[in-house]
């Protein structure tokens, strides 16, 4: 009797000693409170102690093409004639407006014949006009031109979260499950050249042990090309960018820095590894592109073809990330009013920003810079 | 003293069990966090090709002979006809089976014929097919027969849309949704795809339709019945469909009133049914201190084939739904009740 009191006591003690030390790991996780509203709200209750971003601007949404009824419209483009492309996702079709933003035509229909279209999901335009498909819902690129009309197209089975497209009508996919982050094909198909090493978790997130499992998944990259064929990728799913030349050789790798992106990266281990202990976890953007589920770093990016700034739309309350030529942060634009969708594409096609969400198509009007204290 | 020795070994003893259970949940914690679980651990990643066996411009295989409870599929039943064929494995997908029965009322002299396929007849599809009258045929499919024809074998769902010479224009080894099915239909039989959302496409209940047999209480006497028991012929049945938590009477009293002093109320049969979300003897409070002479009822299940866009998002006085109902019992409009009462005030005006 005695005995097992002792026994009972100790196996207490143990037990307790487990319970604490998860105590202690949860309480050094990251609070899963919005990501933003920390940063930017200017109100008294933001913690004194917390570190806040200092040169933001505010943009205000300009609805565009309003009353069309787009279902799930991605990416607003321009091209050099001044008309507007927009892919209507859940219409399966892109929508090519005139430079007065009347509709003009349409290009494919919800089918699998040579011609049609299903979920695309996003697009390029080369210099010609021509436009290079992502037709998701068929695992193909489709070619059209500037009429409409269907000239082409190959198979790709393999996931790409974005498409980009040269001068040369080269194409540029993110098949990184062939070992390197981009594969460039002619038009008609043909696997010319591969670049870019993929993405590790240690590099992504130093202090992390690396682990194979995510090495696909973290090399998932959005792209834009600048007037230059050179190629800008953001990593979906980790605080990188990258410039490459027309060869394919990186020139520049930057991390994206400051209070915003600490919390991101925070946000980033709060998805990856959630614990039922800690409160749950709504990032707003949370991808399950390769089978793991991670919050999303890069939504979107933008190259100002004339200046070379990058925009790159963060996975967090609509917020974007400014840089120079060189990947060097310039400031934060943040929307004027916090809505209750998110965009999900971001685009600079004539001196312009434009982005997306679920249900429109935005302009994004900068005003002056604000600098928060 | 003997004792307080045995007591300190056992407490050593005891001590050193428990620091080395922390010592090694600390340890297996830290792997699990910083290194690759074994490879038998991790999860496959989904393949990046789609296995889809059948595919567009493909020949479906011809159904004939094969019968399935009792119910024989000849070679004739497609032939000359859109073919819509969907494979469920067990989870009846309830929107679209809805959705396509709405499109086959309006598109069978078109040509269109769906066909469902499903491996067991789940208590929630009996309960679907009890409440509404489907247009077309679900076939069981015990022995997989129909399943492995357009091999579906490692799918839970399946879609093929077929053209009258059998010729598969699109396939699909997932859920479908009602929108594309729509559009497919729309793209081959009308020759042109609606791209505006219309309300009316996503209503369950059509004119022509007879009501689901929902369980009712009659407020005034509790008595538990289902909408079959009632005589609803030439009348007009307000149902208030609000899903609101606490939902009441008062609420709506503004369209009550337009209602009992319209100039149809006279003349019609009228009842007033609401959700669950109502309380019972709130409803009985109100029509006895408004004086509403209205048959009024309390549902005791959801009014599933009643979805529509007037429920969702919607102010709170468009969250009722008037059914007209013709002499023989079927369904003959359907309104939001604003537009509904605009409309009698409209007429009556003239």
């Amino acid at each position: 009797m005695k005995r097992n009191r002792w026994l009972w006591a100790v196996i207490g003690i143990a037990g307790l000693s487990i319970v604490l030390f998860f105590l202690v790991q949860e309480q050094q996780r990251p609070s899963p409170s919005a990501v933003a509203d920390t940063i930017f709200s200017t109100s008294e209750e933001t913690k004194p102690s917390q570190e806040k971003e200092t040169n933001v601007s505010f943009y205000q949404e300009v609805p565009i093409f309003d009353g069309f009824g787009f279902d799930y419209p991605l990416y607003v483009r321009r091209d050099n004639e001044g008309n507007y492309y927009v892919t209507d996702q859940n219409n399966h079709r892109i929508c090519v407006f005139d430079p007065s933003m009347r509709f003009k035509f349409q290009i494919g229909q919800l089918g699998q014949g040579p011609e049609d279209l299903s979920h695309p999901t996003g697009y390029a335009l080369d210099s010609y006009g021509r436009l290079y498909i992502k037709d998701v819902g068929n695992l193909r690129i489709q070619i059209y031109d500037k009429t409409g009309h269907h000239v082409g197209g190959f198979r790709s089975p393999l996931k790409s979260p974005d498409i980009a497209v040269n001068s040369q009508g080269e194409v540029f996919l993110n098949h990184a499950t062939r070992g390197h982050l981009i594969s460039v094909y002619s038009s008609d198909g043909e696997l010319l050249r591969q670049f870019g090493d993929l993405m590790s978790l240690s590099r992504a997130y130093p202090g992390h042990a690396n682990d194979e499992r995510y090495r696909v998944p973290l090399s998932r990259v959005v792209m834009a090309i600048d007037g230059q064929d050179n190629l800008y990728v953001a990593y979906v799913f980790a605080p990188i960018i990258q410039k490459y030349d027309p060869a394919g050789k990186l020139l520049w790798e930057r991390r994206l820095e400051g209070p915003l992106i600490d919390v991101l990266t925070k946000s980033f281990w709060q998805a990856l590894e959630p614990s039922p202990a800690t409160e749950k976890y709504e990032p707003d953007t949370v991808m399950n592109m390769d089978g793991i589920q991670m919050a999303v770093m890069c939504q979107s990016i933008a190259v100002d073809e004339k200046t070379n700034r990058l925009f790159i739309l963060l996975g967090a309350a609509d917020i974007i990330y400014v840089t120079d030529d060189a990947g060097r942060k310039l400031r934060l634009l943040s929307p004027k009013k916090l809505r209750n969708s998110y965009l999900w594409t971001l685009t600079f096609s004539d001196g312009k920003l434009y982005a997306t969400d679920n249900a429109r198509c935005y302009q994004l009007v900068v005003s002056n810079s604000h600098t928060f204290h | 003293m003997g004792s307080l020795r045995w007591a300190k070994q056992r407490f050593l003893f005891y001590g050193l069990v428990a620091g080395i259970l922390t010592a090694d949940a600390w340890v297996l914690q830290y792997l699990l966090h910083h290194y690759d679980l074994p490879a038998s651990f991790q999860t496959e990643p989904p393949p990046e090709e789609e296995h889809v066996h059948l595919n567009y411009g493909e020949l479906f295989p011809p159904l004939s002979d094969i019968s399935v409870t009792g119910k024989t599929i000849d070679a004739e039943f497609l032939h000359g006809k859109w073919g819509v064929i969907f494979y469920f494995k067990d989870r009846p997908m309830v929107d679209f089976l809805s959705y396509c029965d709405t499109l086959n009322r309006k598109y069978h002299s078109l040509g269109l014929q769906p066909l469902g396929i499903t491996r067991r007849e789940t208590k929630e599809l009996k309960q679907f097919l009890n409440r509404r009258a489907i247009s077309y045929p679900i076939l069981l499919d015990p022995g997989d027969r129909l399943r492995d024809l357009p091999h579906l074998e490692h799918h839970r769902y399946g879609f093929f849309f077929i053209n009258p010479d059998g010729m598969i224009e699109f396939s699909l080894h997932r859920l479908m949704t009602s929108n594309d099915l729509r559009q497919l239909v729309e793209k081959y039989l009308v020759g042109q795809i609606n791209y505006d959302i219309e309300k009316e496409w996503r209503l369950g209940i059509q004119p022509g339709d007879t009501l689901p047999p929902y369980k009712i209480i009659d407020v005034k006497t509790g008595a538990a019945l289902t909408i079959h028991d009632l005589d609803v012929t030439n009348s007009v049945m307000i149902f208030f469909t609000a899903s609101c938590s606490t939902c009441q009477m008062s609420n709506y009293w503004e369209e009550l009133k337009a209602i009992e002093t319209s100039s149809v109320r006279p003349r019609n049969r009228f009842y007033y049914i609401f959700s669950q979300n109502f309380a019972f003897s709130d409803l009985i409070d109100r029509m006895n201190a408004h004086h509403i002479t209205a048959n009024v009822y309390i549902a005791e299940e959801e009014f599933d084939v009643l979805e529509s866009p007037y429920v969702t998002k919607a102010p709170l006085s468009e969250e009722a739904l008037v059914l007209t109902i013709d002499i023989r019992g079927r369904v003959k409009t359907v309104e939001p009740l604003a537009q509904w009462l605009a409309r009698i005030s409209k007429e009556s005006a003239q």
